[in-house]
């Protein structure tokens, strides 16, 4: 049983090895979480500022 | 007397903001996972998957869902494919047998003849079958219709190379094409629920929910919990969940392992799918009630923090009508205190609106480009112009802050208190949406009610009937959310 008979099938073309394409995956997901990290930071300095902003008209 | 009363509204309209600010609180620790994920521990660990598809009259579906799990990124002979057929009467068994021939050794029809009886019962007939076999190093526990990206699996079987991992879950999209306003909705609130929400859950080391569409489970975790799912509730992903993590395994959300689903085009489909969602939720409540606050029952599940994330949201409608009724009171109560409960309340409630939005945009940057006005517009319409109301001192309706005056009554008052009880009326205006969609009414005019009344409210009255089923103890029958195949994979 299993998918033996399938043998390539299921491999992703552009898989040169499995080591290589894990370490790509890695990166990229790597990046991605830092990515929304310095997003929020950004976000939240601005939502910040507009806060400020406005607490300074009103007041 | 009428200052216990007026500490009773104060209390009221500040318990009014728990949801916000415990939605606001998880979203600000978001950002802390790209430092503190379960990246670190990770390798290229790719053990046997047995799949597990419930099925019961998916033969519109389930033969795209088995060709996008046979064209996974993954090492070949290392995945298999169990269909539970629950007693299926459409052609469910003619596409198994034709899959069986196309895939054969990897695809697998289990049939059972009686049906019926749930989701989970069918799951525990795969699960027993699969256990029995001895080859899946690693279980997929999915839905029928669910499609996976090349380098889902890839993605969530790395973390089992953790041991103390014990199941992994993946970012489930709303891919339905076409789309429409619902759907779109439904894919923003993933965003918010999923992306989001189970990000600052692993942050804080306990999620709440691995979902249903996509569960990897070691196998060593699916014996430690009895290698069957719970049938007693409606919410047995859930429930799978806490019994992992009370097993003193971790449970992980991969946001980067994606799968795609097609979820309902109607508010009355909808409402049928998240009563159930809401009403398992309450039942789960219920069945460890002896964890909640109680960090010395179980660290993690049982913490101050994590219980107020859960109830904020299985108890969301309460916390709304309280706010409301503590706003209202001290509008007769102590009118200017009404004031500034309500410019707290809605100035709050702003802030956050404007950072989950925004952030929510740079979580998942491409449903957001499909998104971004049901972004927009998920609180409501109304709500938004309340927010803008309560921000701008409120020269909209009187030009002074000083418009609140409870002495005398005039008509001034109704769009007042209308204003001031929103955060409740808005449940009653959302299932009134409801009702007009199950009437029939033209899917316009639907939208344009949805859009006014907002999909945040909606999902408020959804919980709120939920409390009122429990509470009446209504039959826990399990209501199939009908798929129809228009699921995409979507790039």
């Amino acid at each position: 049983m299993g998918q033996d008979d399938q043998v390539g099938k299921g491999a992703d073309p552009e898989m040169t090895s499995g080591d290589d394409e894990y370490s790509k995956l890695m990166d990229e997901d790597t990046a991605t979480e830092t990515r929304l990290l310095w997003s929020e930071i950004g976000i939240l300095a601005f939502v910040t500022l507009l806060v400020c902003c406005y607490l300074i008209l009103i007041g | 007397m009428t200052d216990a009363l007026v500490m009773l509204c104060v209390l009221f309209a500040a318990l009014g903001m728990i949801p916000t600010l415990s939605s606001f609180a998880q979203f600000l620790i978001i950002g802390w996972h790209g430092v503190r994920n379960n990246y670190a521990v990770c390798r290229d660990y790719t053990p046997r998957v047995a799949f597990i598809l419930p099925a019961w009259n998916e033969a519109e579906v389930i033969g795209s869902s088995i060709d996008s799990l046979m064209s996974l990124s993954y090492p070949p002979g290392t995945w298999r494919i169990y269909v539970v057929d629950d007693a299926s009467t459409d052609h469910t068994p003619a596409v198994m047998r034709q899959k069986m021939v196309q895939y054969p050794g990897s695809v697998f029809h289990l049939r059972r003849e009686v049906g019926g009886q749930g989701k989970a019962h069918t799951l525990n007939h795969g699960l027993r079958t699969v256990l029995a076999e001895g080859w899946a190093e690693a279980v997929m526990i999915m839905d029928a219709d669910v499609l996976f990206e090349p380098l889902a699996l890839r993605r969530m079987a790395r973390h089992l190379a953790d041991p103390t991992v014990g199941g992994v879950t993946a970012y489930v999209k709303e891919g339905s094409q076409p789309g429409n306003l619902l759907t779109r909705f439904i894919a923003f609130e993933y965003i918010t629920a999923q992306a989001a929400a189970r990000r600052a859950q692993n942050v804080i080391g306990v999620l709440a929910c691995m979902a249903g569409g996509a569960q990897l489970h070691s196998r060593k975790n699916l014996t430690a919990i009895g290698g069957a799912i719970d049938t007693s509730t409606l919410a047995e992903d859930t429930y799978t969940t806490f019994k992992t993590q009370l097993a003193g395994h971790r449970v992980v959300f991969d946001g980067n392992a994606v799968v795609w689903a097609e979820e309902p085009d109607s508010i009355a489909a909808l409402w049928k799918q998240r009563l159930r969602w809401a009403r398992g939720n309450l039942q789960m409540s219920a069945a460890f009630r002896h964890l909640w606050f109680r960090p010395d029952r179980h660290r993690r599940l049982g913490s101050i923090g994590f219980g107020i994330l859960w109830f904020s949201v299985a108890l969301m409608p309460v916390f709304m009508i309280m706010s409301a009724a503590g706003v209202i009171g001290l509008f007769y109560l102590h009118p200017s205190w009404a004031w500034v409960a309500f410019t707290i309340l809605w100035g709050a409630t702003f802030v956050a609106y404007l950072f989950e939005t925004l952030f929510s945009f740079a979580i998942d940057p491409s449903t957001g480009q499909r998104t971004w006005f049901e972004g927009l517009a998920f609180p409501g319409v109304i709500s938004l112009c309340i927010m803008l109301i309560a921000v701008s001192g409120l020269p909209l309706l009187s030009g002074s802050v000083d418009w609140i005056q409870a002495d005398g009554w005039s008509w001034r008052d109704i769009p007042i208190q209308f204003i001031l009880a929103w955060t409740g009326i808005s449940t009653v205006a959302a299932w009134l949406v409801y009702r007009l969609d199950r009437a029939g009414a033209p899917k316009g005019l639907r939208n344009i009610f949805l859009v006014l009344v907002g999909y945040g409210p909606l999902m408020c009255a959804i919980a709120f009937a939920a409390i009122v089923a429990e509470f009446r103890k209504s039959d826990m029958r399990w209501d199939k959310t009908i798929k129809s195949g228009k699921a995409r994979i979507l790039k």
